[in-house]
């Protein structure tokens, strides 16, 4: 690690670059655009989940003086517009071939069908509801079990609706659980949510015939993803597209990888028609239409030996992933996070399925949550089991002959040492005292805690080489105990990539565009750092902000490391010109990779600069430094140095600049431990969280208000998961949940006060910082979900609540069915 | 001449409105349908009200009418005919120093995105101008009409205590001042 912990301590700013105008109402989101002569786009969807599409008749609204333009699926199969692309990581998936207006059939209820563009704001949903459409409904797939019994064929080509089967094994797992002293079983899942970012998504494109280029301006995590999916999409080179964004209303995954079809759709609605075109979703569409997450449910088996060691987990996992699209691949991620103890005896098979709903995408954690969370209940029901203490359960299953696990049950030890825990457990006693079931003077209030562990650490990259099959071992990696890695075709593992190369054809489009020369690696993000004669940094940076406080964190790595005042640095991002290549913002990557990259440039520059001016001086660069702005001779610590300034003017430039793609060993993340303290009402069902503490290492915090403002944030998205939201649909595939009533997020009333304290360990990452944007969220959910089961066991032992959100309904149904443990 | 027809009829179901907003008279001229909200994003550029539900629950458009909060994505704009509306964009004084509130945020990193910002700095001020010294659950349950999907709200409460010590301590600002 390059950054002492000294330097961390330096005084940090309040506040925000960004805060200024987001507390004015000046920032610019983009349904804040406006352009002259800009027309509306409206969407016609599907009321159907699954449905022929027998006609449909645009006559009433061509006949409405607002209507402009319109476009249906067939227009786009005849323009040669490609299809919908797809990720191919994880392989093996099976290829899907959908069209971003449905083609022949819909597949989920809200499915583009037909885009029609108006003159007026007012008028797009007058004109929506003019557009006839003649469905035949077929049957609806609508849950795993109908999905695997295949009461209708989502893609009619595949046989079946299996997405991916894998499989992860080491070991004889089957023989461990066999022999050992201490087995718990289960069947968790989390249900199906909605990332719910406050700003729906909305996009703005001007065609400029000029330039024959695509001025675009949508709510995204990555311009260059857009960009990407635009150029595959619109089959022309990526440089045709400019795509640009300032400030995104959050994004939590839903604006990320996924591919949209709106986009596209006002590129070539502004290509036909000539006039800017605006597209704005209403919350509505935003819950029928922005990728929703999770949908994992798992059988788990875990075996203890007498000392608390885990020696053996096995696991069928199955995963919705609706009309499977661009992006399935978060339960590959829950078998990898699940896999965050070192156990030696290790089944997990892994069966993703297609139903007739929205395909799913990335929501805050990507599978992860999922993972952790069924480790993580298991582990407190083997605690149970061996009546010790949970968090007494974790530090044995974490061996301190490794550094990064020594760093894990400091955490613990920390948390411990803290107190919180033992005064948290005397409340918990104090409550409970007070609980009778019967009397007339009885509280119903239960308290409940549960704790929760998290550490996937790290991800890609060379540190899961050479590791033996443990933590750290994806399903996918290459280490041979898996059964991708020996190229076994079974049912399990089948490499569906054959199938994909024989029947590729028809436009198809992949994701990468192979033509494209600027393909970064997963493990590395753009800079370019420049400095001018008037001392100003300027930082261009990939990553693509949305609430993380980019621009602050950056700017202070850049003063940093080149001495220069906060206010003298700038950050462009969200510009696919200014800054011609990037990944963007997801996966809690953008401290690691972006601000790695930007301390890699800013060293480069240095390097540059100080060259440059000793072969100047006729002096050695290595005694050269950059203080204060000015350049010094420490070997000559009292003559008279230049500023920077004065050295580019002697220079003979304007300004002096580095590009980084810096590439890390692998991805870093936080690891952490959680407590939480909540009060169920046995009446009601319903539950409180009163506190909620936790300790994490986030290695070394660039800003540590925006480092909690996540660890918080993260940990109350996964209140709302774990307590009330839920994306609920009919027997017919309709969506039951379409606004902010239906689907409740959790509001002031519903969140605790989240304490966060830190230890902190070095990092592989350039700039010693540690991912931390999904932890909250990872290890929250198991956390509450413990908390709950504590309380629930309280009132009658045995009962318990293991699919998550935990509702009123399912609590006071656990509470009064016999469900056994 | 359908369609000469259906604008001239269009033309005539214009109603004319006027309101002060931030402390300036408007006059435009809107369908009946025009939401407040759209009023003021479309017709006077006030774009720091967001729209971020279409049923009055995630409070992203709260402004001020007449001293009291109001979702202005469900008031009609030819119902705030007449009326005083406060928005995010009259906070912040005329010479361009921020409200108490909002520094009181952006010391205590009140906001990540920014984009429910906005409604709950207009729900903060409403509360504050009422209870000058609101407890952590009045101030929870002052900005419950307001979804924050970024914060988990530790730091919008933290920012509302901050605000009200500032406010009502040594240098409280004057009615004028609060607006």
């Amino acid at each position: 690690m390059s950054v002492t912990l000294q330097q961390q301590r330096k005084e940090e700013p309040r506040g925000r670059l960004e805060d200024l105008r987001l507390l004015t109402g000046k920032g610019r989101y983009v349904d804040d655009l406006n352009l002259v002569g800009q027309a509306y786009m409206g969407i016609v969807r599907t009321p159907f989940a699954h449905a022929k599409i027998k006609g449909i008749d645009l006559s009433k609204a061509q006949a409405s003086p607002d209507f402009v333009a319109a476009l249906t699926g067939d227009d786009l199969v005849k323009m040669g517009v490609g299809m919908i692309p797809q990720n191919d990581w994880p392989p093996p998936q099976r290829p899907t071939t959908t069209y971003h207006l449905a083609v022949g059939k819909v597949r989920f209820a809200g499915e583009p069908v037909a885009a029609v563009l108006s003159r007026t704001k007012n008028a797009v949903e007058d004109l929506v509801e003019l557009v006839d459409v003649d469905y035949e409904p077929l049957p609806a797939v609508t849950s795993i079990e109908e999905s695997k019994k295949g009461k209708a064929l989502i893609f009619e080509d595949w046989g079946d609706n299996v997405v991916q089967r894998d499989e992860t094994k080491w070991g004889d797992a089957e023989k461990a659980i066999a022999s050992a002293p201490y087995v718990v079983k289960a069947r968790e899942g989390i249900a199906r949510q909605h990332a719910a970012p406050m700003e729906p998504h909305s996009t703005l494109v001007q065609y400029k015939e000029k330039d024959d280029v695509y001025e675009v301006c949508a709510t995204v995590q990555s311009v260059h993803g857009l960009r990407r999916q635009l150029a595959s999409t619109l089959q022309l080179p990526p440089a045709k597209f400019h795509v640009k964004v300032m400030d995104v209303g959050g994004g939590f995954g839903s604006k990320g990888a996924h591919a949209y079809p709106e986009p596209p759709l006002a590129c070539i609605f502004s290509r036909m028609t000539g006039l800017p075109v605006k597209w704005t979703a209403t919350r509505t569409e935003e819950f029928l239409e922005a990728a929703a997450g999770r949908d994992e449910y798992c059988d788990i088996t875990l075996a203890c030996n007498g000392d608390g060691r885990i020696v053996a987990l096995k696991a069928d996992l199955e995963c919705d992933v609706g009309v499977t699209g661009t992006q399935s691949f978060m339960s590959s991620l829950s078998v990898w996070t699940m896999l965050h103890y070192e156990i030696p005896n290790v089944e997990v098979h892994l069966a993703v399925y297609a139903t007739n709903k929205m395909p799913v995408g990335p929501v805050r954690g990507a599978g992860a949550p999922e993972g952790c969370y069924f480790i993580e209940r298991a582990m407190n029901k083997m605690a149970d089991k061996m009546k010790i203490d949970p968090l007494d359960l974790r530090k044995r299953n974490l061996a301190p002959r490794k550094p990064e696990e020594a760093n894990d049950i400091k955490l613990i030890d920390s948390l411990v040492s803290r107190s919180r825990y033992e005064e948290l457990l005397r409340w918990k006693r104090d409550v409970n005292s007070r609980f009778k079931l019967q009397g007339p003077t009885h509280s119903s209030l239960v308290a409940g805690l549960g704790v929760s562990f998290g550490g996937r650490r790290s991800f890609g990259g060379d540190e899961d080489e050479g590791e033996e099959g443990g933590s750290g071992a994806g399903p996918w990696s290459s280490d041979g105990d898996s059964a991708q890695g020996q190229g076994k075709e079974s049912e399990e593992g089948k490499d569906w990539s054959k199938d994909q190369d024989e029947s590729d054809e028809g436009g198809s489009s992949s994701w990468k565009d192979e033509s494209e020369e600027d393909e970064l690696e997963w493990e590395s993000e753009y800079a370019r750092v420049s400095l001018g004669q008037n001392g100003r940094v300027t930082v261009y940076t990939g990553s693509s902000p949305h609430g993380q406080g980019i621009e602050t964190t950056f700017a202070q790595l850049a003063s940093e490391e080149l001495d220069v005042q906060l206010d003298m640095v700038k950050v462009v991002w969200g510009d696919s010109v200014l800054v011609p290549k990037g990944i963007g913002t997801f996966a809690s990557r953008s401290a690691v990779t972006g601000g790695s990259s930007v301390v890699d440039a800013c060293r480069k520059l240095k390097g540059q600069l100080i060259a440059r001016v000793s072969e100047l001086a006729g002096t050695k660069a290595e005694t050269f430094a950059i203080t204060d702005g000015r350049l010094v001779d420490t070997s000559r610590p009292s003559g008279t140095y230049p500023t920077v300034s004065e050295a580019l003017k002697r220079l003979g430039v304007s300004e002096i600049s580095a590009e980084s793609t810096y590439k890390g060993s692998s991805l870093t993340y936080s690891s952490g431990v959680h407590v939480c303290a909540l009060t169920l009402d046995a009446e009601l069902g319903t539950a409180k969280i009163v506190k909620y503490v936790l300790v994490e290492d986030c290695g070394r915090m660039i800003n540590r208000q925006i480092v909690e403002g996540q660890l918080e944030g993260g940990v109350v998205h996964a209140v709302g998961g774990s307590l009330f939201e839920k994306l609920a649909y009919d027997e017919h595939g309709n969506l039951l949940t379409s606004t902010f009533v239906d689907y409740g997020i959790p509001t002031a009333m519903d969140s605790p006060d989240v304490e966060v304290f830190h230890e902190v360990t070095p990092s592989s990452a350039l700039n010693g910082a540690k991912g931390v944007g999904e932890s909250g969220t990872i290890v929250g959910y198991a956390a509450v979900m413990n908390a709950l089961n504590d309380a629930l066991s309280f009132i009658r032992p045995g009962a318990h609540v293991d699919i998550a959100p935990a509702t009123p309904d399912s609590i006071l149904a656990a509470l009064h069915h016999s469900n056994k443990p | 001449m359908a369609e000469k027809k259906d604008l001239a009829r269009r033309a005539q179901g214009q109603l004319k409105v006027t309101m002060k907003v931030n402390g300036k008279e408007y006059t435009r001229e809107v369908e009946p349908r025009t939401l407040l909200v759209n009023f003021l994003r479309e017709e006077l550029n006030l774009t720091g009200t967001h729209v971020g539900c279409d049923t009055g629950h995630c409070g992203a458009c709260t402004v001020m009418m007449n001293g009291r909060t109001v979702k202005s994505c469900m008031v009609l704009a030819v119902q705030a005919s007449n009326a005083e509306i406060l928005t995010v964009e009259g906070l912040a004084r005329r010479d361009g120093s921020l409200h108490p509130i909002q520094k009181a945020f952006t010391q205590n990193h009140g906001l990540q995105c920014g984009f429910c910002t906005p409604g709950v700095l207009i729900s903060a001020l409403f509360l504050l101008q009422r209870n000058p010294r609101p407890t952590e659950e009045e101030i929870r349950r002052g900005i419950e009409g307001n979804l924050c999907r970024c914060t988990g709200y530790v730091n919008i409460v933290k920012s509302v205590r901050a605000a009200a010590e500032a406010m009502s301590g040594g240098n409280a600002m004057t009615e004028k001042e609060m607006r």
